[in-house]
This record gives structure tokens, C-alpha cells and sequence, in this order.
């Protein structure tokens, strides 16, 4: 309702602006070209989950002091502290680094963004990988036209790369008019209130220029030409310090929660480090001043000194905020938590029930069902199959190609809301049950837990095997994902067979011993595949141990699926039922059938 | 095809039961009359198939079911032993 609202009052406004202002209608368009390069950075670096690249990333930030020196390298490189926080953003929105790792990150980029102040004053030198923008874009886009997936990697991360610097330059185009109104000598206040103001238009002459480096230009031209104080112009640089955030915090508006997390950490990180530099500036001042005469900086040279204070209060932030990094993780999952995702309580479970064998049986069997139901969106999407392919007719085949899209999901979430809520209130069910049920119900009672066991231990096991499953069937190598989209297939195909078994289409329930001969079958290990892949070194034995373990956890998904079904969906005559599981094959007639129809 | 599914729709709709078995001897010989039709379906179908694949995996499905016919007909005399 809100959104329905909200939406045509927000597409007024922006008309009305774009229409009485210009520069309104530049910087708008700056912030929707910068948001759709996070957007296409994001799909570029998640192109790279699971390759090479988070094990690169993983390795060079396993550990803190790696996240921050990884920082530190990369915003040297790049000259732009804001770059390397919104590439991080899109990095953890990617999945590809932790939380920890990308504070880290952007605690490094800190320290890093000094060396812009240093090359500013010692060689008035000011980097502009903007240049870069309009070749990135061409080379971008020509990229993403390539059918190899690696390519179209990087193809949206230049293209992302190039819309974020493109959507800089129109924000700065369509805020040059205000830069004109900043006149610094008009705010010529001492003390502590000075030092507040200049922060805050340190701030704003940031935001203004999307650069922390031509704030510091901008301070160094005002010292030279008197002003400002050399207090404020420190005042100055720790807003600049706070004001390159905002870029960040933009970025982030299209990151997931993980992506928001780190930038109120990078907010957090300067506000704190400002805000004891601001309380201990005259400390300061005193540590630059000595620091600077014993490395011989001239005591006019605002410039070089400016570049030392720049370093050693943002040396002072890490020192300060190192150690409580982990606090902050668990601070901001505290403030930032995940969108609550609804509970599923049990639907029909009752204690009124109990007090009547059969109807409890009864209602069990429901219950069970709907676990059923729900653990099977999971293993559907698990499988990055959608439930109406598993139920419609058409060849699963077809469904699983290398650029097919990859359903979201937070596979422990799902499990712990619909999955283990449902089964715990199952098992306390039975349990007070048990007491009151004859033989004859009891052993209905106990083939119903069962199978309520089976069907989570299956989402269990595909929940194990979905992140290689997810990393294998988007390779460039042919052979691997093939392998991989069988193991989907052969589930997501005994889905469908369930499937036409629950709703009473032409299938029997003895018919599941045919599934469990294509499931020994499809054994990767026992049918030699696995050796031959390995021999004709069409996979290497990093692949084959993956594959060896899923395909291990897809035989047992698999069985204990059959398993369920078994006890949920064959006859309710328990007579019936018991002569039809005398007739089930064991697994030596189905390892013999399998030998003999070889 | 579609008229049987219709019926079965409908049955179900009135929550029409089927004639149950009341003991193990009745139940399974009605497991044995399913296997038996089931048997025969798959005979036809293995007839009529031109893919080498599908005759293949019928065949597997006619071997299984061979196999719990026999399992079936043995467990049928022991029960009439009794």
C-alpha cells in the first residue's frame, strides 16, 4: 500500500525537480548511472564466486591484518578511497569476502587514501583514474557480448567500473555550481566551534566534489592564500575524511545487507576517528609539528604537514578501531539484522489430537506433508531449479544451462524457518504421542517420523552440496558441468516422480525401485565416470573430490527422499502397505539388476 | 486417458473409497494384480518404443517388476500355507 504511495509521490517530485533545475536533473542522473554500475559490478564480481578470484580474495583477506593491508595496496593504486570501499561493498554483496574481512578492507583504504595527500603536497600530483572511465565502458560492454562467462565477468566490471566514474562526473558536473558558493574565509571561527563548522564543510565540499583528494587541493590552496587557519584546515581534512563515506553509503543503497553493514562501518570507522582527532587535535598538531621538523618539512610547508596529519590521524582510527572489529561485526548485525523471514509453524498439529490415536496419526501425516512441501521448495531451489519446471513436463535438460540464472538463497535461513521448525514440533508430537497409541498405531507413528527424518536429512545433503553444485554448473569446463547438472537432474527427475505419486497420477508407489536403480546407476563412483574423468584429465582431482563428495550427497538425498515417499505417499492401508515393502528390492537385487541390464 | 483421470477426480471429490483388502492375503494378491497390469503396460509400451534409450530403461523397469512379481507369488504361497 506504502509503495504504491510512495512511488508515483517520489517520480513527481524527481519530474518537478528535473524540470525548474538542471543541475537537480545532472546529479540525479549521476546517482542513477553510479547506481547502475554497482549494480553491474555486482553481477560481474558474482560471476567470479567460487573461481579464482574469491580464492584470491580469501587468501589476501583470510586474516585482518591482510584485509588491511589489501586495503592499503589497492587505494594506493587506485588513488580513490571511495572506489576501493564501493568495489568492497560489491565484493560482499558477492558473497566473495566476509563482513570482518571487508572492514578490514576499508580500514586499510583509510590509511591508503593518504598517499593521495602525500603526492598532492610533495609532488602536486593528483592521480585521475577517472580518465579511464569512457575506455573501461567501450571495452566493457564489448565484453559482456562475449559468450565466454569469464569474460562477460569482466565485461561487467569494466562497464560497472566505467557508469561509477560516469555517474561521478555528472554528480560533480551538476554540483559545480554550489562548489562556487564555498568561500572558506567566510567561516573563520576559533576553537573548538570552528573546528566543528570546518569539519562539517570539510564534509560538504566533499560531497560536493566526490573527492576527498580535490578537498585536500582545495584546503591546501586556502592555507596558501591565508584563509584559514592551519586549524582549520586540519578541521577540513578530517570532513574530507568523513565526507568520502557518502559515496559509500550511495553505493550500498543497491547492496544487500551485507553491503550496508560495511558501509556503516566505514561511516562508523571516520565519524570515531574524527571525532577524537577533532578532541585531540592540539595532541595532534604537536605530534605532526615534531614528527614533521625531525623529517625536516619546513614549518610553511602546510602542504607536507597537512599530508602527515592526513596519515597519522587515520593511523591513529586503525590503531583505535582495530581491536574492536569484531564487536563492530556483531554491533552492526545487531543494528543491521537480515530481513525477517517468516516462520512456518506447524499447521496442523494439535494437542487435542493426541487424545485420539487415529486422528493424530492423521493429523501427523498432514503435517509431515506440509514439511514435505515446504522442504521441497528447498531442495527445488537448492537445486537452482524452480518448483513449476520440477512439476511441469518439460525436459529438465533443457533447464540446466551455464547461463542460467542463480535463485537467491539463504539455504540455512530456509532450512532453520521451514524446515527445522516444522520437524521439531513433529518430533515433540510424536513423542507425546507414542504413550497413547496402540502397537499397530505406534508402528504408523514411528514410519512417519521416519520419514520426517529422511526428508530433512535430504535437504541436509543438498544443502552441503549447493555451493559446489552453484560454483560447477556455471564452469567454462564442459565435463564438470555436466557432471554436476546430472546429480540436479536425477533429483529434481525423482521430484517429479513423487510428485505424480502424491497427486495419484498413473505411477505406483513400487515403481520408486526403478528410481533407485538409475540412483545406483548415476554413482559416479561406482560406474567409473569418475576415473575416466580423471585419466582423460578432463577434470582435475580438486574437481574430482568435489564431485566425488556431492555425488555422495545426491545418492543419499536421493534415498532418503524414496524413503519418505515410501511411508507419505504410498496406500493408507497399513496392511497394504506392509505387503508392498515386502516386495521392495533390497540394494543386492538392485546392485544385481544393475549388473545384469549393464 | 483424460476420462480415467476425470473419474479419478471426481472419486476423489466424493471421498470414494476403494474396496480395501482386510488381510495380507487379499492385499497381496492386489499388489500382485498391480504388478501384473503394470507388467503388461510395460510389455506393450517396450513394443511400441523406437529409441534405443527408452528400450532400454523399460526393459529395466520390466526386470524390476519380474522381480517383485516373484517376490510376491512366494510370499502369496507362504501366506496360504499359513
Amino acid at each position: 500500500m506504502l509503495q504504491k504511495i510512495v512511488l508515483p509521490v517520489i517520480l513527481i517530485v524527481l519530474t518537478y525537480g528535473f524540470w525548474v533545475s538542471p543541475d537537480f536533473k545532472e546529479i540525479s542522473a549521476g546517482v542513477a548511472i553510479f547506481l547502475f554500475g554497482m549494480l553491474s559490478l555486482e553481477d560481474g564480481f558474482r560471476t567470479f564466486t567460487g573461481g579464482i578470484l574469491e580464492k584470491l580474495l580469501h587468501k589476501t583477506t583470510n586474516k585482518l591484518w591482510k584485509s588491511v593491508m589489501f586495503g592499503i595496496v589497492s587505494t594506493t593504486l587506485m588513488q580513490s578511497s571511495s572506489l576501493v570501499s564501493v568495489i568492497t561493498i560489491s565484493f560482499l554483496s558477492a558473497g566473495l569476502i566476509s563482513l570482518a574481512a571487508g572492514i578490514g578492507i576499508i580500514f586499510g583504504a583509510n590509511l591508503g587514501t593518504t598517499t593521495g595527500a602525500w603526492l598532492i603536497a610533495g609532488f602536486g600530483l593528483k592521480v585521475k583514474i577517472s580518465a579511464y572511465a569512457m575506455p573501461m565502458l567501450v571495452f566493457g560492454i564489448i565484453l559482456t557480448f562475449q559468450s565466454s562467462k569469464n569474460l562477460k565477468g569482466i565485461g561487467y566490471i569494466l562497464a560497472g567500473l566505467g557508469f561509477l566514474f560516469l555517474g561521478i562526473h555528472y554528480m560533480k558536473e551538476g554540483f559545480e555550481s554550489f562548489k562556487t558558493t564555498i568561500d572558506l574565509a567566510e567561516f573563520a571561527v576559533s576553537g573548538y566551534l570552528g573546528l566543528f563548522l570546518f569539519c562539517g564543510i570539510g564534509v560538504f565540499a566533499t560531497v560536493v566534489m566526490q573527492s576527498s583528494h580535490a578537498t585536500l587541493v582545495l584546503i591546501i590552496t586556502a592555507l596558501a592564500a591565508n584563509q584559514i587557519t592551519y586549524e582549520n584546515a586540519l578541521a577540513l581534512a578530517i570532513g574530507a575524511n568523513i565526507g568520502t563515506t557518502i559515496t559509500a553509503i550511495l553505493g550500498s543503497v543497491s547492496a544487500n545487507i551485507q553491503g550496508k553493514r560495511l558501509a556503516g562501518a566505514h561511516l562508523i570507522f571516520n565519524m570515531v576517528t574524527a571525532i577524537v582527532a577533532i578532541l585531540f587535535i592540539y595532541q595532534i598538531q604537536a605530534l605532526v609539528d615534531y614528527l614533521s621538523d625531525n623529517l625536516g618539512i619546513a614549518t610553511d610547508d602546510y602542504a607536507l604537514r597537512l599530508a602527515v596529519f592526513h596519515t597519522i590521524f587515520n593511523l591513529l582510527g586503525i590503531i583505535l578501531m582495530l581491536p574492536w572489529v569484531n564487536r563492530l561485526v556483531t554491533f552492526l548485525n545487531h543494528i543491521l539484522s537480515d530481513p525477517e523471514v517468516k516462520v512456518i509453524a506447524p499447521r496442523y498439529l494439535n494437542d487435542a489430537s493426541l487424545e485420539f490415536p487415529d486422528t493424530a496419526i492423521k493429523t501427523l501425516h498432514k503435517e509431515v506433508l506440509h514439511l514435505y512441501d515446504n522442504a521441497f521448495e528447498v531442495l527445488a531451489h537448492g537445486l537452482n531449479l524452480h518448483r513449476h519446471e520440477i512439476n511441469s513436463d518439460v525436459d529438465l535438460k533443457t533447464l540446466c544451462h551455464p547461463s542460467e540464472k542463480i535463485i537467491e538463497l539463504n539455504i540455512d535461513s530456509v532450512y532453520n524457518t521451514k524446515v527445522k521448525v516444522l520437524y521439531s514440533a513433529i518430533i515433540e508430537f510424536v513423542s507425546k504421542a507414542q504413550g497413547k497409541m496402540s502397537p499397530k498405531n505406534a508402528t504408523r507413528l514411528f514410519a512417519l517420523r521416519d520419514a520426517t527424518r529422511a526428508i530433512v536429512d535430504a535437504v541436509k545433503n543438498v544443502k552441503h552440496m549447493r555451493k559446489n553444485l552453484l560454483q560447477y554448473t556455471q564452469s567454462d569446463n564442459q565435463a564438470i558441468r555436466n557432471e554436476y547438472n546430472k546429480l540436479r537432474i536425477q533429483i529434481a527427475e525423482l521430484l517429479r516422480t513423487l510428485n505424480a505419486l502424491r497427486t495419484g497420477q498413473d505411477v505406483d508407489i513400487l515403481e520408486l525401485d526403478h528410481s533407485r536403480l538409475q540412483i545406483e546407476e548415476n554413482d559416479v563412483t561406482s560406474n567409473g565416470t569418475l576415473d575416466k574423468l580423471i585419466r582423460n584429465q578432463q577434470i582435475t582431482s580438486y574437481m574430482a573430490t568435489s564431485l566425488m563428495n556431492d555425488s555422495g550427497y545426491a545418492y543419499d538425498a536421493s534415498m532418503n527422499l524414496i524413503q519418505a515417499a515410501t511411508h507419505l505417499f504410498g496406500t493408507q492401508n497399513e496392511i497394504e502397505q506392509e505387503m508392498e515393502s515386502a516386495l521392495f528390492l533390497d540394494e543386492l537385487e538392485i546392485e544385481n539388476i544393475a549388473e545384469k541390464t549393464q | 486417458m483424460t476420462v480415467k483421470k476425470y473419474l479419478k477426480q471426481i472419486s476423489r471429490l466424493f471421498n470414494a473409497k476403494r474396496i480395501e483388502c482386510e488381510n495380507k492375503k487379499q492385499c497381496m494378491q492386489k499388489v500382485l494384480k498391480k504388478l501384473h497390469k503394470r507388467k503388461q503396460l510395460l510389455k506393450k509400451q517396450l513394443k511400441q518404443e523406437k529409441s534405443a534409450k527408452e528400450i532400454a530403461q523399460l526393459k529395466k523397469s520390466l526386470v524390476i517388476v519380474c522381480t517383485q512379481q516373484k517376490k510376491g507369488i512366494v510370499l502369496l504361497k507362504e501366506l496360504r500355507k499359513r
